[in-house]
């Protein structure tokens, strides 16, 4: 299990490149967070592990790029039981997930705040 | 294809040998190999020890060689030839021209 | 970074992860077009032609692999890179991406300098297909330009280096539409009196320069042929024309074949061509003829040798005249047909007629299925007679003669011993005669009957030969042979041709053509009452002049006679 909630030099490179756009980035991060969250829980419900796996893959990748790496862990568990097909404590990690994007959100919008 | 050249010590004579096809695509080689010649030799020969064939632009090349040798006052052997060259070249008449051995 | 500036198409259905992509990139120097899903990547790649375009494996309406796929499709025969960006680990997965038209993957996190380096890489793999097929398309029109041309060239060359009367019953020819930009060249004529003029070249080289040649060579021929002149005067002139225009190592390769129908003989002169080969279809028996002299265009005029081959053929028998195509035809293993193989097809051969047949039927089955009859040209020349090859002596009309009347006047012409090596007068006095009205179409009768007077005074009055040595076919060649030797020698003599024309009262004209050497004459009135009866290879003489003629007289001593010719 990755250490940190948030991947330091990832987002300080991300800094550097984004530069002015850094702030809007993040929102749109959030913002597509807050959309797949919503969609891995109708998944789950519905039982539909096809969605349920490519929404989980899509949020491991963003979380990734923008250094989140306990997070794309996460994900990446749901993915890969989803891919089997074999569902096992799925509430369970999902709550996991739930909470750790609320960990990386905290951390983010310090980054956010900082000059 | 490949030509060498090379001249007696005496420079003299200048040796031109011609390895493979001796065809089209050898033109500018062979051109080199006598223009480009630093002195002024008397006599000229062609050794085709290694030439396994010859067609009618070869014998035009050995007629420019004529040509550039000083054409009817030239001395220019063709030595070593093998069958197949002789035969092409006895068709042609070119022992009316250069002496061929 | 020191790159060149690109135009990227990034397809993601992540909008914070495409901002990311587009912000880097952009950064890198590019113009960079967004898509948030396959499809809208297909259009964006339609409407912007991107170099390179890199695209999420996974993405909704249109995955990365089906719009790859459609992307390669509308790309056409440009090369446009596609870099499949996937967090996806496994071997087959990413296997899958190459399969499915992608080029090289990249994974997220994204890789700044990764990025950068896996498109360099790529653009310049693109803008080498792109010279590349700069390259192929100019090839391709110059190419295209080229073939127009020899089109056109072509067109022109079939209005003067035609071949004649190719289509004679007697001859069988294989040549390829474009044999002439092979280098290879035809040319048959009537010659006025009897027979015909074979002549086969093959220029050095391929394509227009050695085209060009036949163009003067040609004209030279035919234009000499119609007037009469010899097959050496011909050759001569031809070389002539060939050493002055061609550059040094250009050459004609030729044959010329004299065919004479009624004396059944046929004078060749070979340089440069493979032996040729004699059939007598009687006895099937083989007779070659080797090349004997340098090809044309090579030796200056006081150089060329013109020794002539001349040999005596039965009706029906056969020569062969080839350029090196056939021997030098290619199987798949690369090797020659050769003359040996040649050798077999007319050992083996049954039917005369055939013969032609087989030869090609020979060649195709060894080169096999790349065969290529474009490069062979042959010729097979029957002895026959003259009825069947010409049953239309009408001449032809000249175009530009003028109409000069001449009916009332007097021609002379008197040769010594420089002019009568030299100069050969038949040609002149055809001329003459071709300008008169109504002599015209009789030209050919008379210039038979000028040349045999002339050959006779010549050869039997001035150069003393025994016209006996005619009688057998070994015979003619040392005639030849002792004519040539003797010409040289002589030191003084002449010949003299008069012609005289005047028109007749009611009906058009006559004409009195004279001959005299200054030789000592003959028992004309022996010969007279033998040549009646005489048969053999010296053939026409008295009774054809005589039966074309309203009389033949001697006078002095033999060495003179007059023939006077009628025409309405």
């Amino acid at each position: 299990m990755a250490n940190e909630h948030i991947d330091a030099i990832i987002l300080a490179d991300l800094k550097d490149v984004m530069e002015a756009d850094f702030n809007r980035l993040i929102t749109i991060y959030f913002e597509d967070v807050s959309l797949r969250l919503e969609a891995l829980h109708q998944s789950l419900l519905t039982h539909d592990l096809a969605a349920l796996c490519k929404t989980a893959h899509s949020l491991k990748g963003s979380s990734s790029n923008i250094g989140a790496p306990r997070l794309a862990e996460l994900l990446q568990k749901m993915e890969d039981m989803a891919k089997q097909g074999t569902l096992q404590d799925e509430t369970l990690l999902l709550q996991k997930i739930q909470d750790e994007c609320q960990l990386v959100r905290v951390e983010l919008m310090q980054w956010m705040q900082s000059a | 294809m490949a030509i060498w050249s090379d001249e007696t010590t005496d420079s003299k004579a200048l040796t031109i040998k011609i390895q493979g096809r001796f065809d089209f695509s050898a033109h500018q080689e062979f051109r080199d190999a006598y223009e480009k010649s630093k002195d002024d030799p008397s006599e000229y020969v062609v050794d085709m020890k290694e030439t396994t064939y010859l067609d009618s632009s070869a014998l035009g090349m050995l007629l420019l060689l004529r040509d550039h040798a000083g054409g009817d006052s030239s001395s220019i052997r063709i030595v070593n030839c093998n069958p197949d060259v002789k035969k092409i070249l006895t068709i042609s008449n070119f022992e009316q021209l250069f002496s061929i051995s | 970074m020191d790159t060149k500036p690109l135009r990227l198409l990034i397809a993601d259905d992540n909008d914070s992860d495409r901002l990311i992509l587009k912000t880097i990139l952009e950064k890198q120097g590019h113009v960079v077009f967004s898509a948030s899903d396959g499809a809208e990547a297909l259009v964006m790649f339609q409407k912007e032609a991107p170099d390179l375009v890199l695209l999420d494996a996974l993405m909704p309406v249109m995955n990365g692999f089906e719009a790859a796929r459609a992307i390669k499709l509308a790309a056409y025969g440009d090369l446009v890179p596609i870099i499949f960006i996937t967090s996806l680990k496994d071997a087959a997965s990413l296997a899958d991406c190459l399969k499915a038209g992608g080029d090289d993957f990249i994974s997220k996190p994204y890789n700044r300098i990764i990025l950068h380096a896996k498109i360099q890489a790529h653009a310049r793999m693109r803008r080498l297909h792109e010279v590349v097929q700069e390259q192929r398309d100019k090839i391709s029109k110059h190419n295209d330009h080229l073939m127009r041309e020899q089109e056109v060239a072509k067109a022109v060359f079939d209005n003067i280096a035609h071949s004649g009367c190719i289509d004679a019953p007697n001859i069988k020819s294989l040549l390829s539409p474009m044999a002439v930009f092979n280098g290879d060249m035809v040319l048959v004529a009537k010659k006025p009196a009897d027979g015909m003029y074979v002549l086969l070249g093959d220029f050095t080289g391929h394509g227009l320069p050695a085209a060009i040649g036949a163009l003067p060579a040609s004209e030279i021929f035919y234009g000499m042929s119609r007037k009469g002149f010899t097959m050496q005067e011909i050759l001569r002139e031809i070389n002539r024309k060939l050493k002055q225009i061609l550059p040094v190592g250009v050459f004609c390769c030729a044959c010329m074949l004299d065919l004479s129908f009624h004396e059944g003989m046929v004078k060749i002169w070979m340089g440069g061509l493979p032996d040729l080969i004699i059939f007598r279809t009687k006895t099937k028996k083989m007779e070659r003829i080797r090349s004997a002299h340098l090809p044309l265009g090579v030796l200056s005029d006081e150089k060329l040798l013109l020794q002539l081959d001349v040999l005596h053929l039965d009706y029906g028998d056969k020569i062969y005249v080839w350029s090196d195509g056939i021997h030098e035809a290619l199987n798949a293993q690369g090797e020659m047909f050769g003359t040996q193989a040649l050798d077999q097809v007319f050992h083996n051969n049954n039917q005369a007629d055939d013969l032609f047949d087989e030869v090609l039927h020979a060649v195709k089955v060894f080169t096999g299925d790349q065969a290529q009859d474009d490069d062979y040209t042959m010729v097979e020349v029957s002895m026959a007679n003259e009825h069947e090859v010409f049953n239309d002596r009408q001449d032809e009309d000249e175009g530009f003669a003028k109409k000069l009347i001449v009916m009332d006047c007097t021609i002379t012409c008197e040769l010594r011993p420089d002019s009568l090596r030299t100069f050969n007068p038949l040609p002149l006095v055809t001329h003459y005669l071709r300008e008169i009205p109504g002599l015209k179409n009789h030209s050919g009768k008379l210039y038979t009957v000028i040349a045999e007077l002339y050959s006779n005074a010549l050869e039997h009055g001035l150069l003393r030969l025994s016209s006996s040595l005619k009688n057998s076919a070994q015979g003619f060649a040392s005639y030849y042979k002792q004519r040539t030797l003797a010409l040289d020698a002589l030191k003084s003599g002449c010949v003299t041709i008069k012609l005289n024309c005047e028109p007749l009262e009611n009906r058009g004209g006559r004409l009195k053509i004279r001959v005299e050497d200054s030789g000592f004459g003959f028992d004309h009135e022996n010969m007279m009452s033998n040549q009646l009866k005489k048969q053999g290879y010296s053939g026409r003489g008295i009774p054809l002049i005589l039966s074309m003629c309203q009389s033949v007289i001697y006078y002095g001593n033999g060495n003179a006679v007059e023939v006077v010719f009628d025409w309405d």
